[in-house]
């Protein structure tokens, strides 16, 4: 940071640039710049390549529809979209958010995916989603929507009630187009002459968890070229979050990445108490925390054993899955639910955590730890069969991971140390100890061992979070926040409040907050403005960038999946391998279709 | 009367593998749920035991169907082709010793007054025993690639292209594993090579890299995990068989066990010593030898399962280079090291075990060594 | 000669297997044909690709490894076949001479070669 305040790479932008940086502010610790759409490209680059700044890592590129928003953005002025790159520099661990306005009369800007690969699928989900042609873009398709659709969802004219674009739109041409939502016909005569076998892997296939469709086209055993197709799970998550209040949304967040649903509940609700500045009290930051890592052995849990029976070990898949149920167990003890736990709210939690929180918690930290985990091991990791199946395989560098924008445990593997818990700690994270493990060569062995490393490191951080668990409510006492208790709200049989059916509400004032929070048009109080929050979730950085209007439900959230990125990576990995390669190197980005689609 | 022996003789290794089958088939999934910690089939009988009934007929009830663009002649032939052998490979094993003439089956087939030494109990003690074997164990794979073309599935079709590629690639170390067997024993017969390890003591001790490569490729022949890659599900979803259904699916299956099982009997009857049991196979009536040797054979199938479920499965280019280039030059370096051992002890007479002991040791001796030093050049290589 | 030295309970073996297989086959079609109202659709009667149209025929002209494989294995078949009647005699006639083992050694000096020469020029890689 310079002397007059602004940081450096503000001030060389401005330099650099000089009046085609059209606005530049700071609002909730995050900087913003405004680049005029002719200069974006040139401007993005400099903040790429630039030795001082480095910008290397594009952690997301979406857009805002502004024609709805209730006050004027400055530098925005006349536009009707606004192009986002939040952008990150690893060198600095900085990050920065740069916007360009696009009009609604010529909707196209320049594509950056040469300056980051990450851009290519993201500029094709805005261009999906909001209409917006990047030139120069190497494939710009649709990527969530099926090619025959013909409206732009998350536009704001977009309608939400009604048939909509149902109307227009046919199931029957869109069934038969799955066919040709692959590009066969500009390949059609070139495949027949090398008479490579074009073949579908999913959407409906035993390896492809979810609904991935990835096609393949093979000369013998040897993939020539790999391309991945999307949207098969796509349920609008975002356009929903637009019509719901502030926590009605985080029973979505749920289920975008369903292996580890606490920590999307937790990125979302912690982008929102950034949104509005509150600070949650120490144990529900504690609890979360612990929370979180269990989602994440369970997560990976669930990746070992899908990872594990693709290549053909079919007993680790269900020793690991036993402590994935066991971990659930503790989810239920905590939330009542399994899977879509909802655990988070706006503020804290929805209740406190449990008498058996922790003698449950330490009894599966015990067991993972000394027996679970180390018979896995002994299964996989030590294997000649395992290691000649996933050594050499997906090697990807640390320069074309970083250019990918891969996060989490891929981006790790490849030997970039980075993890948000330690680079931005959010949520005491601090306050805990853990190592970051990174791998060497960046391939499939290297993820492996690096998810096996974390899973330890998580055990640590669950040890350390019991040990540490301040007492204390698990809530923020601002009742305009906070969901009233029930017993405030309503007598219920529970053992505090003795149920009495002749005074069945507990308080006026209980049932009034209750009623604020909860109703249309008033809700958790999040003041106008925007928000990037980013958390390590399992795959990676699963970022949130939320844009209020001081409404009672979100201007537009927009979630950065790290599946989305990660799994763009895919074609490169499988670059020259094998047939059986596919389902190595697909197990090992651990890509989620909820998440990745969303 | 000869007739009928031959007949019954025929009828009970059809009866057999059609009885073994659904057993394995729970024992497999038994097996498997003891291995992974769960419970397996246990609800249909008592402790599931009348799950392969419930399979049985759930697949009798099942539609046959049949793509449109498959080659409809062809896609039923396949199975066909593929059980017929599986079912024929039985005829050289021997189940037993000799029924004797004067054992109740003996006298009601009036045996003495036509094989005074008892019955043999194997259906063909013709002189080209172990490769009568492996010619119609090899037929098989017809029905693979057939099932896998016919189906007009990609899939299949390279299911049908890796199960092809794979069994020839390690029929010629199968080949070259019986060999050893052959140069011991002097002989094709299958029941002649038994009665001598009766004597002699069973192969396995003077040749277990001679067994170990036969189990090993004895797995791959049957396309048992870890070499399953023709009909590996993570990658080619059903294999060759991707487009069966009821009856014709079962009879894949049916087809595939029985190969298990009939590969472990001649195993068991080549390395194990077949019924013998190290003299006690003197003692006692034939039907406890018969006993012997089913013991054993399933013995092997639970290695064979017990396999399966532990490892994970190879890639393609890995098979073929353990086929071609670690499995077939280690067959035939034991093929000349037996060969010496048993020259130097017919020539001047060296003590059979401790000559051949030190041939097989200095073989496994040049395995470890080449893979370690294997392994030396793929550190170097790493580290450049 | 009795009857199990002889072909012919391979023979009976062979007809046994045959018609099982058949009457197997045969029941289950009489089953989908009689007792089963197989429901028609067109998607029903698709060859499975994961789940969406097939792109293309499986009919290809496939990779020429596979017939690469295919050829060395028929010239190594070949040899390894005349390995069977040396190992059957061999016991019996190294005690007389050891002219069996040096001839054998040379036959297997023959094939290493061609081996190796397979070998080096990248016939048994897969790549």
């Amino acid at each position: 940071m310079s002397a007059n305040g602004k940081p450096q790479t503000i001030e060389k932008l401005v330099d650099a640039f000089g009046g085609a940086v059209l606005h530049t502010g700071e609002a909730l610790g995050e900087w913003s710049a405004v680049v005029a759409l002719d200069s974006i490209h040139a401007a993005l680059q400099f903040l790429a390549s630039d030795s001082e700044l480095a910008y290397e890592h594009l952690s997301d590129l979406t857009a805002v529809d502004l024609s709805q928003l209730n006050r004027a953005e400055p530098g925005l002025d006349g536009a009707r979209y606004a192009v986002v790159y939040h952008l990150y520099s690893p060198q600095n661990e900085t990050r920065l958010r740069v916007k360009t306005p696009v009009t609604d009369e010529n909707p196209t800007a320049p594509t950056v995916s040469d300056i980051w690969a990450a851009a290519g699928w993201a500029e094709r989900e805005v261009y999906d989603m909001f209409g917006i042609a990047f030139e120069n873009h190497p494939d710009l398709r649709r990527i969530l929507m099926p090619d025959n659709f013909t409206s732009h969802p998350l536009r704001k004219d977009y309608p939400t009630k009604g048939l909509g674009e149902r109307a227009a739109f046919n199931f029957e041409t869109s069934a038969s187009n799955l066919v040709g939502k692959s590009d066969s016909t500009d390949r059609g005569e070139d495949a027949i002459e090398s008479e490579t076998m074009v073949l579908n892997i999913g959407p409906q296939h035993p390896a492809t968890h979810g609904t991935l469709h990835l096609e393949v086209e093979l000369d013998g055993e040897r993939i020539v070229r790999a391309t991945p197709h999307l949207g098969y799970l796509h349920t609008g998550f975002e356009k929903l979050a637009e019509a719901m209040h502030w926590n009605q949304w985080i029973v979505v967040t749920d289920r975008m990445n369903y292996l580890s649903p606490l920590s999307n509940n937790f990125g979302y609700v912690l982008a929102v108490e950034k949104l509005i500045g509150v600070e949650i009290p120490k144990r529900a930051q504690y609890i979360r925390v612990a929370l979180a890592e269990l989602a994440r052995i369970a997560d990976y849990m669930v990746w070992l054993g899908t990872h594990a029976l693709d290549i053909g070990a079919f007993t680790a898949f269900l020793y690991a899955f036993q402590q994935r149920e066991k971990a659930y167990e503790i989810f239920e003890a905590c939330a009542g639910a399994r899977l879509t736990i909802s655990y988070t709210r706006v503020g804290g939690l929805f209740y406190d955590a449990p008498e058996s929180f922790e003698p449950m918690m330490r009894a599966f930290v015990k067991e993972f730890t000394d027996e679970a985990l180390p018979e896995i091991e002994k299964l996989l990791s030590r294997n000649r069969i395992w290691i000649d199946r996933t050594q050499g395989v997906g090697v990807i560098s640390a320069e074309e991971a970083v250019s990918y924008g891969l996060t989490g445990p891929c981006l790790r593997g490849s030997g970039v140390r980075r993890d948000l818990r330690k680079t931005e700690p959010y949520s005491s994270y601090e306050e805990f100890e853990f190592d970051v493990p990174v791998g060497a060569s960046g391939d499939t062995y290297d993820r492996y061992l690096v998810r096996l490393e974390e899973l330890r490191q998580s055990c640590r951080i669950i040890t350390q979070a019991l040990d540490n668990m301040p007492d204390g409510p698990v809530n923020v006492e601002d009742h305009k926040l906070r969901f009233a208790d029930k017993s405030h709200v309503y007598k219920t049989p529970d053992h505090t409040h003795p149920y009495d059916p002749t005074q069945p509400y507990g308080s006026i004032e209980g049932l009034i907050h209750h009623f604020k929070v909860n109703m249309d048009g008033h809700g958790v109080p999040v003041p106008a403005g925007e928000a990037y929050c980013a958390t390590e979730s399992p795959n990676g950085e699963l970022g949130f960038y939320i844009v209020s209007d001081g409404s009672g439900t979100p201007y537009r959230v927009r979630v950065r999946p790290p599946s989305f990125y990660n799994y763009q990576s895919l074609p490169r990995l499988l670059e020259g391998h094998m047939m059986s390669d596919v389902v190595t190197a697909l197990g090992s980005l651990n890509v989620i279709a909820g998440e990745l689609d969303r | 009367m000869e007739l009928a022996a031959t007949a019954a003789k025929a009828v009970f290794i059809v009866a057999f593998i059609l009885a073994i089958v659904p057993m394995l088939v729970l024992g497999e999934r038994k097996v498997s749920g003891w291995i992974q910690d769960r419970h397996g089939p246990n609800r249909v009988g008592p402790g599931g035991l009348l799950q392969p009934l419930a399979d049985g007929i759930k697949f009798l009830a099942k539609e046959v169907l049949a793509p449109k663009s498959v080659d409809r002649k062809l896609y039923f032939a396949a199975p066909a082709l593929l059980l017929v052998p599986a079912l024929m490979s039985g005829a050289i094993i021997p189940w037993s010793k000799p029924i004797p003439a004067d054992s109740f089956i003996g006298n009601l087939l009036s045996a003495e007054n036509w094989s005074p030494d008892g019955i043999p109990f194997q259906l063909a003690r013709i002189d080209v025993g172990v490769l009568y074997f492996l010619a119609i164990v090899s037929l098989g794979v017809y029905g693979v690639i057939l099932a896998g073309w016919a189906s007009n599935n990609k899939y299949t079709l390279l299911g049908g292209l890796r199960a092809s590629a794979q069994v020839i690639s390690y029929e010629l170390s199968l080949g070259l594993s019986i060999l050893a067997v052959l140069l011991m024993a002097g002989t094709l017969q299958v029941d002649k090579i038994v009665e001598q390890q009766a004597g002699a003591g069973w192969f396995i001790f003077y040749q277990p890299v001679a067994w170990f490569l036969f189990s090993v490729t004895a797995l791959a022949e049957t396309n048992r995990a870890p070499f399953d890659l023709a009909e590996c599900e993570q990658e080619l979803v059903g294999g060759y068989h991707t487009e069966y259904s009821g009856m014709t699916f079962a009879t894949f299956f049916l087809a595939e066990y029985g190969n298990m099982a009939m590969s472990s009997a001649l195993n068991v009857s080549l390395f194990l010593g077949g019924w013998t049991l190290f003299g006690l196979e003197e003692m006692i009536p034939w039907y406890l030898t018969f006993l012997i040797f089913i013991g054993k054979v399933l013995l092997f199938l639970f290695v064979f399962l017990w396999v399966r479920w532990t490892f994970p499965r190879f890639r393609f280019d890995q098979l073929m280079r353990l086929g071609w280039k670690m499995a077939l030059p280690l067959a035939l370096g034991n093929v000349i090291v037996t060969a010496g051992a048993i020259a130097l002890h017919e020539m001047w007479s060296a003590p059979l075990w401790p000559v051949m002991a030190a041939g097989q040791l200095a073989l496994i001796g040049a395995v470890v060594l080449t893979s370690v030093l294997n392994a030396r050049a793929d550190a170097q290589r790493s580290q450049a | 000669m009795p009857a199990a030295d002889t072909y012919f309970p391979i023979l009976l073996l062979f007809v046994i297997a045959v018609v099982l297989a058949g009457v197997i086959l045969l029941i289950a079609r009489l089953i989908t044909r009689f007792a089963i109202k197989p429901r028609e659709g067109e998607a029903k009667y698709t060859v499975y690709e994961s789940g969406v149209n097939p792109l293309g025929d499986a009919r290809l002209r496939f990779s020429i490894k596979f017939y690469l494989v295919a050829m060395i294995f028929i010239i190594f078949d070949i040899e390894v076949v005349f390995f069977y009647p040396w190992a059957v005699v061999f016991r019996d006639m190294v005690k007389e001479s050891p002219l069996i083992l040096w001839e054998m050694l040379v036959f297997v000096a023959i094939l290493a070669l061609g081996y190796a020469y397979v070998w080096r020029k990248g016939g048994l890689d897969w790549d």
